[in-house]
């Protein structure tokens, strides 16, 4: 059997974010807020929820001209986006981007906690105040968000949490220690959310994408320079995954967000579902 | 004979488990608490000396629910908890590995893999603590300091920290572990003592689940035969 060329097959995901067709308006009316939505994984989340039908408020924070792309994009496509730009380390930011969503769509059906912090040092190069702002973003706002959220999700009566952990959540990085240790505290999140809101009909699932293709752009330089430490050191690692392994695109985390918070996904709860390819099936 | 450290005098078990390291001949330090600064660890680090075994613990017992709870308090607490353990972690360890021997012991729960409905912020820091054991595996490991986990069930002393009407996971343990025995202070130093030794000395990363078999319960009725007065 000969090997799968991906390049050859039409694509379904990449870059350009190609409208699919595959589970079109199986969101219908529903009403999303998805951190980080601006760019990477979020964009792909942001763009899959609107394909099927959601509103979505985009919140952002380093690239807000990002964020407003994807919204225009959206757009252009039908859809419909509003952004909102805030420092969700900060612990009164939750408050503020529910509030946000109440006033522009009237409620929140769908919460996307994807917003993540990854500057990629070993334990001995971290200092305790970059470990807290890791911890803050990528582990405590999902918190603050879905308790924020909470009272409107219990309202949608099929209130949906998806938080985007990693493959990280599982296996070390080698390469970021407090980033694998914010993702595995997602985990259990995951699961408490989804046995406390379970009783009001809200369920709460983590996806864990492996290596993905994304776009950075930044208007911060420090990050720009970190991003340039995580290309070499990750670029060592990938040709190691497996043979014929592809990259992921946001896309395909996206696929799986809008299948989980669809009518089709109301019986996963606590789940973690991989969404890497198989990049840590060894 | 070992240089022990063990980092909360909170937890449950902390006490005891220092006193039978120090029966089985062990020189066994408590450290204050929480740390909060690098200053404070560095401080303690030089008043102890480097430990051949840091038994890294951070212990809550915050009773504080996600539906409707206060998200200030458990947000404090889990980025209080894990700031301490990443402070322990990055100044003993490094310590560690310039000697190129010893090992770290994280004196974690089941609450890593099994959610309480009762301690959400104490079941996110077991979550992360358990990958933070794994990243230091991987990086101090390169030095020869082996890091590992221990994920007890709740103790007696436990149950009205982990009692929830949510989750009957853990109600009525005994009856629900298939061993029908409790966790004890013994069991936590029995597992030092093996990590301590030189069979342990390519364990690293590992975690070590003492629960009498609680994990695999999760379904609510009697997995065994039953009892006389259940008939």
């Amino acid at each position: 059997m000969s090997e799968i060329n991906y390049l050859e097959r039409p694509a379904l995901v990449s870059l350009e974010y190609p409208e699919t067709g595959e589970m079109k308006r199986a969101l219908e009316g529903k009403r999303a807020v998805v951190t980080g939505g601006g760019k990477g994984i979020g964009k792909g989340i942001s763009i899959r929820l609107a394909e099927a039908g959601a509103e979505v408020v985009i919140v952002g924070n380093s690239n807000m001209a990002m964020a407003e792309e994807t919204a225009a994009l959206i757009g252009s496509r039908g859809g419909k986006a509003y952004t909102f730009g805030v420092d969700l380390s900060k612990p009164e930011s939750a408050a503020k981007v529910v509030a946000f969503a109440a006033e522009k769509m009237g409620g929140i059906d769908i919460l996307v906690n994807n917003a993540a912090y990854q500057p990629n040092m070993d334990v001995t190069e971290y200092s305790a105040k970059l470990f807290k702002s890791v911890i803050d973003v990528n582990l405590i706002s999902y918190l603050r968000m879905s308790m924020a959220s909470f009272p409107y999700l219990k309202e949608s009566g099929e209130g949906r949490i998806v938080n985007v952990g990693s493959v990280h959540s599982k296996r070390p990085t080698g390469f970021d220690f407090a980033y694998a240790t914010s993702k595995g505290g997602v985990g259990m999140l995951t699961r408490e959310t989804a046995a406390a809101f379970r009783p009001y009909g809200v369920t709460c699932n983590t996806i864990l994408p492996g290596g993905t293709n994304i776009e950075f752009k930044t208007e911060n330089p420090d990050m720009g320079k970190l991003h340039t430490i995580r290309t070499v050191r990750i670029n060592r690692g990938r040709d190691f995954v497996a043979p014929g392994y592809r990259y992921g695109f946001p896309s395909d985390t996206g696929n799986l967000a809008v299948f989980l918070c669809s009518r089709l996904g109301e019986h996963y709860n606590g789940c973690a579902i991989r969404a890497d390819g198989g990049m840590v099936l060894f | 004979m070992a240089k022990i450290l063990i980092t909360d005098p909170a937890h449950p078990l902390a006490e005891e488990l220092a006193a039978l390291l120090r029966g089985a001949g062990h020189e066994v330090d408590l450290a204050p608490g929480n740390a909060s600064s690098p200053e404070e660890v560095r401080e303690l680090l030089k008043r102890v000396g480097t430990p051949d075994l840091l038994i890294l613990s951070e212990y809550s017992s915050l009773r504080e629910e996600l539906a409707g709870g206060d998200a200030d308090a458990i947000a404090r607490e889990v980025e209080n908890k894990l700031t301490s353990a990443f402070l322990y972690a990055k100044h003993f360890g490094a310590k560690m590995a310039e000697g190129g021997k010893g090992g770290i012991l994280i004196l974690g729960s089941l609450a890593a893999d099994k959610p309480t409905g009762a301690v959400p912020a104490y079941a996110m820091i077991q979550g992360a603590l358990q990958m933070m054991m794994k990243e230091l595996a991987l990086f101090f490991g390169n030095y020869g300091v082996r890091t590992n986990m221990l994920k007890l069930a709740p103790s007696e002393k436990e149950d009205a920290v982990f009692d929830s009407h949510l989750i009957r996971a853990y109600f009525d343990p005994e009856t629900k572990t298939p061993l029908r025995s409790r966790v004890t202070a013994e069991d936590a130093f029995g597992a030092a003592e093996y990590f301590l030794s030189p069979a342990a000395k390519m364990v690293n990363g590992a975690d070590l689940r003492i629960d009498g078999g609680l994990l695999c319960y999760y379904f609510d009725r009697a997995y065994k035969p039953l009892r006389e007065e259940e008939l």
